[in-house]
């Protein structure tokens, strides 16, 4: 109680003071947008390519939702990686999810649900590391999708920043209460500045946690930014006259927090992987490395394909308290078990 | 013709014995036990098993949930039963709640009618039955405990408030402490 008690005070005071420095900044009151912050995009034409990844069960189709995807060619979806986990960390069976194309409105009677043949996860997305990178995955389609596929970018994401990326989504539209997260039946959309890898892992925001193969958008005071249901979905610029697909959600602490931008997997950095299972482009630059610190690869396999697992090392494990201690450090730790 | 009478006796004795409303707890290789459900039991497993002992339908609502920092949507279910004359540790029973993310158990919740009494037995049931495998056990406050073993956690306490006059019994999945601290408040 007395935590309660404490939680509460913290939090009237950090709003207040939010508020108050929103003020100073000549902002009448903290935008708080989601997609949180974005608006309902009601015509699928406007993203043709936009999926949503759907349990295969017989509930309502805007339950059924957990993840967003994108058509990148006839029979392939990109997603994230970490969409195809379930809670334990195992992977999802094939007959456990389906692809719901044209499914803007989530309400609609009729929406197509394709069958998925296969799903390859990136050799070195590693489920519950402290930060999962390489949060990537294909889907083959059963069947032909048909519909107009997004271009994926194909050169370096320095260019990006600043610029005006688009998240799209059936996220939550408010996560203050993480156990009942508002979620639209409508497509959303919103858009957010591409923030420098610099500016995202400052001690006050990751804190140095992210890789070279992660992008980070978002506003320093909060307020727009992707959500829970998002992942796996498209951040898309328009580039040189082109639209292009150039991230996909990931992850983020919380969702539209000052200084907590919202995290992004790099497409370009994958492109040839990607070419491996289908053509998408040549890569236009030389993908940096990969810090030191990332584990060594060992080989597991699972249905008709082979996937590398990357073991959870002890400096991940190591960086994943650090990571917690530093992004919930501020009276966000919650006491066990207080019933 | 009266061996066959007694053992028949005996038999039917044994079995009401097994099925005795004074346990309140239980194992199933390895796992814990409580109304009928194991941590990680698949959700129709759960149900049917709940709905032929407690011989009810369950009330159920689903959403979706958010854990840890993951920004994937998580299917969450809440399913209660209200068993009509049915006790528990000798108590009636007046409700039993399931909890599943993604389908799968991650908390049951029993709620029983009885105060002090009633607690006092189920809490020395539940440390007998935890003393062989070495639980960690802690007063939370008072008129309310837990017991910690693996990736378990199981708690009993007093009713307050709204709640007197009810032992609430629980056991939950405890890595929910990160994923969901949430469903760990009552």
């Amino acid at each position: 109680m007395l935590f309660r008690s404490l939680c509460a005070l913290l939090l009237l005071a950090c709003a207040t003071f939010s508020v108050a420095a929103d003020h100073a900044g000549g902002i009448d009151q903290v935008d708080k947008h989601f997609i949180i912050g974005g608006e309902p995009v009601f015509q699928q034409a406007v993203a043709p390519w936009i999926v949503a990844l759907v349990y295969n069960s017989d509930a309502e189709l805007v339950q059924r939702q957990f993840c967003g995807g994108s058509v990148i060619a006839d029979r392939w979806v990109l997603t994230a990686a970490h969409c195809l986990f379930d809670r334990r960390g195992d992977l999802l069976q094939l007959s456990d999810l389906n692809v719901a194309t044209n499914a803007a409105d989530l309400g609609a009677s009729n929406v197509p649900e394709l069958l998925i043949t296969n799903m390859i996860v990136h050799p070195d997305y590693v489920h519950n590391a402290a930060n999962p990178h390489s949060d990537i995955a294909l889907l083959e389609l059963a069947t032909s999708s048909g519909v107009e596929p997004i271009t994926l970018s194909t050169k370096s994401s320095d260019k990006l920043v600043g610029l005006q990326a688009t998240i799209m989504g059936w996220g939550a539209v408010d996560n203050d209460d993480p156990s009942q997260p508002k979620f639209p039946i409508q497509l959303h959309s919103v858009d957010v500045p591409v923030v420098s890898l610099g500016v995202c892992n400052a001690p006050v925001s990751y804190n140095g946690a992210l890789y070279a193969n992660q992008l980070c958008a978002g506003l320093e005071e909060g307020g727009r930014d992707s959500c829970v249901g998002d992942s796996g979905g498209p951040m898309i610029v328009n580039y040189e006259g082109q639209v292009q697909q150039v991230g996909i959600v990931s992850f983020g602490f919380g969702c539209a927090l000052p200084n907590f931008y919202g995290v992004y997997t790099d497409i370009p950095y994958f492109i040839g992987w990607i070419n491996q299972y289908v053509y998408v482009g040549e890569p236009e630059f030389e993908p940096e490395l990969l810090a030191a610190r990332t584990p060594t690869p060992t080989t597991t396999t699972y249905t008709d394909e082979t996937v590398t697992a990357m073991p959870q090392s002890n400096s991940d494990v190591a960086s994943m308290n650090w990571l917690l201690f530093a992004l919930l450090g501020i009276g966000v730790i919650r006491r066990r078990s207080t019933w | 013709m009266v061996n066959k009478f007694v053992m028949l006796s005996c038999a039917v004795l044994m079995a009401g014995c097994a099925s005795t409303s004074s346990q309140t707890i239980s194992e199933l290789d390895g796992q814990t036990v409580m109304a009928n459900a194991r941590m990680g039991e698949a959700y129709d497993t759960a149900l049917t098993n709940a709905a032929n002992h407690y011989r009810a339908e369950p009330e159920c609502e689903s959403r979706k949930v958010s854990l840890h920092k993951q920004r994937k949507a998580f299917a969450y279910d809440i399913c209660a039963f209200t068993p009509t004359r049915m006790q528990y540790a000798g108590a009636p029973l007046s409700e039993v709640v399931y909890h599943f993310i993604d389908r799968s158990v991650v908390r049951v919740d029993m709620r029983a009618e009885g105060s002090t009494d009633l607690l006092d037995k189920i809490r020395s049931d539940i440390d007998h039955f935890y003393a062989r495998r070495d639980a960690q056990t802690r007063q939370l406050r008072q008129g309310s405990y837990e017991w910690v073993v693996g990736d378990e956690v199981t708690g009993v306490r007093e009713g307050t408030g709204a709640n007197a006059g009810n032992i609430h019994v629980r056991l939950l999945d405890r890595t929910l402490s990160t994923d969901a601290p949430w469903l760990t408040v009552e």
